[in-house]
């Protein structure tokens, strides 16, 4: 029942680390691979050679990060089963879908062109070798859809319901699942951060070259490129990006209220707490304050989910008094659960075909009433339990949809406190949730609360890093455009420093923006649905420690290579890299 | 009925499975088993590039049918994919990293022309061929032996509880079995990986690498030959079996309905199938005249029929081992009752149909592209070749 923590937390980290390190190169795949097509294209189209040139060399560097992203890859698609075991058993059902989909789609069609692409100049017409290129961006783009169709299910669990019966998530709408609008705002949002990544490298990369007075003509096409793809994409990233935030805000208000510091309740337009530092202890007892540059309503004007509640952003405090409700409700959907789940068995054992088809028949109904009632909307809910009208009726009508023709006393109950059954989980931290007493239940309740609510300064800063890094690189994209246009790149040597010195900023801003998303949804690993420590499996420590520092090792030394051969084949240049030993 | 159309995708989904897991030996096999020779055939700097040429344009989709193998597990046995992937996790470690330095060994390694740094990647590939194609064939064997872990279904997860904890090479040397025995299912799996990717090298390449290749392929395949019939051997006399004896009642419930199997764990069980199901002897009837025919073929220089042979071999191999343990996926040694099976172990009939949709869809677009990239690179690859291709690695 109760996990040894260091376990959960060494899984976390295990699985935190690698996909950070793995979402090192992806972006760069994204951005490099779609800019590498474009200008191949322009190669195919005006027979100039010096854009196929430019595509070899962008593209050979593609290559070397390629193969990185690969190699931390493949742990990706499996550890979800070797450290998350009871994650896969639980929403295997839903999430591996997305996965396998995946290969099917992307995995296939990447790995398939990029060996033709790499091999095939000479063997290929200039019009099907451009193809290839394209169908490889494709390919990297359609793994982007459905990895965030999968991401987007542990943020919004839609398009899934509990079977009380096998004890785990089942699929029941995979429209819901694909369509989910977290899903499709992510992947904007996250598609157009590797366009993003992708342009500045390219710009970054040449202004070294204009800095060393060298490959001038190769570097300003490339800068040209590289200014107008990443403005239309730092455009549609910040845009996406506020979608982001304002769907955060209606379907997870937990990691809204982590992420504004919104500590205290408050009434009408919600306050903006731009800049300042956190004073925290939420883990024990749940306070938090603010102090620092605050601006009034502003984030109640421009958060358009708010509208609906009045400009309203959910503090801490609010949260937390729901969460209590919540808990206790979901003490109620866990037994219910267990004691259909015991009946069914029994009935299983017994074959008693009678009971199975009677219960058989409730989760069909109950499936249908699921389906209509939608998903449980936090503010609906919050405003309900404060006393207001409206909100008031329109939960218990969704109360009603489900409970519509049912007849059996326990799927009554679980059809009554469904939604909340991922909080009754939160319990199983301290005890054991079917067989506990009221007393203790009480005892533990007030702990489950401390745990419902993330760290507020983690999110905080991690947003604002890359809220702040964001708009500089549209300042950035929108200097350099214009420069490009009026083809002034060389002109001015400080805006050459500041394009070289922005080469790492994509990238910390796009991990600040994983953190955020992946650390704000904590204590689940499935929204409201399943807690982070109840995902993991049941390994001895040593197992975690032994791969963790593996995994470290590897990592680091593959880093060092990384880096060694990115600098090598840089600062050769396009015309040092023996590319066109052949074709000269 | 809604249990009878159930019933008929999770047997789609088990061949789906087998497919996956065929196409991954017969396709990645050749790549490992490339690899995996790659110091005996490749005496010199230009000699391994031309050796590590021929799979360097293909070897990252070959790999792809391992990933989404794992993927269809996922999406087609969750519960599977969660109890073995943990229960194995010394040996899932060991194939994750070995897998890591692949692709990072093929591309880096022509990046620098340095002695000590190519041969450190030369060793990163053997061990990236060596290691999975090993590690693989000892977790078949631990799986036909059955493995030690529990399920508790009244937890909210369904956890596994893995008796097996706390030893590392555990899944190497299985003292609850016959600890030679997994180790013999590894060498199968190394020798049939170096017949498959001995007659490839041999028909990619010519003169002296070509013949190397050739006799390594010969090797590998007597090896796998051998050892594949001992093993049949030990399984018939020697090792204990899992039948099912409420297999109707078990397939119709629905998933995740653990601890009520009832078992029989006796010697020679896994050959009952045979008898059961009289057509599944095409299996190791294929294993046996694929592996066979493969060295005829090699011997007469005849690579492509090799290749041809030897892929059936293989089919042969892996499916035996499939259908001897059907219906059984993971068989629980201590816990029988608690074993995994095609019927229990299966994600939703919802999930399983919307997979099948996809996978009709995308797999016959996913061999025409697969069969259009080796038709354009279809030829041998000489030693010139890689020296004037500045492309090449």
């Amino acid at each position: 029942m109760v996990e040894i923590n260091e376990v959960i937390a060494l899984s976390r980290t295990q699985f935190g680390a690698t996909a950070l390190y793995h979402f090192l190169f992806v972006p760069l795949t994204l951005g490099l691979s779609t800019l590498v097509a474009i200008m191949e294209t322009i190669y195919v189209r005006t027979g100039n050679t010096a854009w196929r040139d430019g595509a070899k060399f962008w593209g050979l560097l593609f290559g070397i990060n390629f193969a990185m992203g690969v190699a931390t890859g493949i742990p990706m698609e499996f550890q979800f089963g070797m450290i998350f075991q009871r994650y896969a058993n639980f929403v295997g059902d839903i999430f591996g879908a997305p996965l396998a989909i995946e290969g099917l789609m992307a995995f296939f069609l990447e790995a398939t062109f990029i060996g033709m692409w790499f091999f095939g100049w000479d063997k290929l017409s200039k019009r099907a070798h451009c193809t290839v290129g394209w169908l490889m961006a494709l390919g990297a783009t359609f793994s982007a859809i459905w990895i965030l169709v999968a991401n987007g299910f542990m943020q919004y669990p839609a398009g899934g319901e509990i079977n009380p019966f096998t004890n785990r998530a089942e699929m029941v709408n995979f429209f819901a699942l694909i369509l989910s609008p977290v899903a499709q705002v992510k992947f904007a949002h996250t598609i157009s951060s590797g366009y993003v990544c992708g342009s500045v490298f390219v710009l970054a990369i040449s202004a070294y070259y204009l800095l060393r007075n060298r490959n001038i003509g190769f570097a300003k096409r490339s800068m040209t490129i590289a200014s107008s793809f990443g403005l239309l994409a730092i455009f549609f990233n910040v845009w996406m990006g506020h979608q982001s935030g304002d769907l955060v805000n209606q379907l997870q208000p937990t990691k809204m209220a982590a992420t504004e510091a919104a500590c205290k309740a408050e009434e009408g337009l919600a306050d903006l707490n731009a800049i300042g530092i956190i004073v925290e202890d939420i883990k024990n007892g749940g306070e938090c304050e603010f102090k620092g540059l605050t601006i009034p309503n502003i984030l109640g004007m421009i958060t358009m989910s708010t509208w609906e509640y009045g400009g309203k952003v959910f503090s801490v405090e609010e949260i937390r008094d729901v969460n209590k409700t919540r808990i206790l409700s979901g003490v109620e959907a866990v037994r219910a659960q267990k004691a259909i789940n015991g009946r069914y068995r029994q009935a299983l054992i017994e074959k008693d075909t009678q009971t199975r088809e009677a219960l058989e028949k409730e989760w069909a109904v109950f499936k249908e009433n699921a389906k209509q009632a939608g998903q449980l909307k936090f503010g609906t809910l919050a405003l309900s339990l404060k006393g207001d009208n409206k909100a008031q009726q329109e939960y218990s009508h969704q109360q009603e949809t489900l409970l519509k023709g049912l007849s059996d006393p326990d799927m009554i109950k679980w059809a009554t406190n469904k939604y909340h059954y991922g909080y009754g989980l939160l319990l199983y931290k301290y005890i054991d949730v079917v067989n506990a007493d009221d007393m203790e239940i009480s005892k533990v309740v007030p702990m489950a609360i401390n745990d419902s609510v993330p760290s507020i300064a983690p999110n905080f800063y991690a947003f604002r890093i890359m809220v702040g890094l964001g708009l500089l690189m549209l300042l950035f994209f929108i200097v350099s455009f214009v420069k490009a246009r009026r083809n002034t790149l060389t002109s001015c040597r400080k805006y050459l420093v500041w394009a070289f010195l922005m080469l790492p900023v994509p990238w910390i801003a796009i991990e600040s923006g994983w953190l955020l998303a992946e650390y704000g949804r904590q204590p689940w690993a499935i929204q409201d649905l399943l807690p982070t420590f109840y995902s993991v499996s049941n390994h001895p420590v040593w197992y975690l420690w032994l791969s963790l520092s593996l995994f470290v090792i590897l990592y680091a030394s593959l880093m060092v290579v990384e880096i060694y051969l990115m600098l090598k084949y840089i600062k050769l240049g396009p015309e040092g890299t023996q590319l066109d030993k052949k074709s000269a | 009925m809604e249990f009878e159309l159930y019933t008929v995708l999770r047997l789609i989904w088990w061949l789906v499975l087998g497919i996956l897991l065929i196409g991954f030996a017969i396709m990645d096999g050749f790549d490992l088993g490339v690899a995996s020779m790659l110091p005996y055939v490749g005496r010199n700097d230009v000699e391994r590039r031309v050796v590590i040429n021929t799979i360097g344009p293909v070897w990252e989709g070959n790999q792809v049918w391992l990933l989404l193998g794992g993927g269809a597990i996922f999406a087609a046995f969750a519960p599977l994919y969660g109890l073995s992937f943990s229960g194995f996790y010394p040996a899932m470690l060991l194939i994750l990293f070995a897998l890591i330095l692949r692709p990072v060994g093929f591309k880096f390694r022509s990046k620098v022309e340095n002695t000590k740094w190519r041969n450190t990647w030369d060793t990163a590939l053997f061990i990236g061929g060596f290691v999975p194609a090993l590690v693989c064939g000892v977790a078949v064997g631990n799986v036909i032996l059955g493995v030690p872990f529990a399920v508790d279904p009244t937890d909210p997860a369904t956890v596994l509880y893995n008796h097996s904890q706390g030893h590392l090479f555990y899944l190497l040397f299985n003292p609850n079995g016959f600890f030679v025995f997994t180790l013999l299912t590894g060498l199968v799996s190394v020798g049939m990986c170096l017949m498959q990717g001995g007659n490839y090298l041999a028909l990619k390449t010519e003169g002296q690498i070509s013949q190397r290749a050739a006799t390594a392929g010969r090797f590998g395949g007597l090896m796998a030959l051998v050892l594949f019939l001992l093993c049949g051997l030990l399984v018939a006399v020697a090792i204990k079996g899992y039948t099912l004896l409420n297999e109707a009642d078990v397939r119709s419930w629905p998933s995740q309905q653990f601890n009520l199997l009832e078992v029989e764990h006796k010697t020679g069980a896994w050959m009952d199938n045979f008898t059961k199901y009289p057509f599944f002897i095409i299996a190791p009837a294929l294993a046996i005249g694929g592996m066979l025919l493969s060295y005829i073929f090699n011997r007469a220089q005849a690579f492509g029929k090799a290749f041809m042979a030897s892929s059936l071999g293989i089919f042969g191999i892996v499916s035996t081992a499939g259908t001897a343990i059907f219906p059984f996926l993971l068989p629980s040694s201590t816990n029988p009752e608690a074993s995994l099976l095609v019927w229990n172990a299966s994600n939703s009939q919802k999930t399983l149909l919307t997979m099948t949709i996809f996978a009709v869809i995308f797999v016959p677009i996913i061999l025409a592209y697969t069969a259009w990239v080796y038709n354009v690179l279809r030829g041998t690859i000489t030693e010139n070749d890689v020296v004037s291709d500045g492309q090449s690695y």
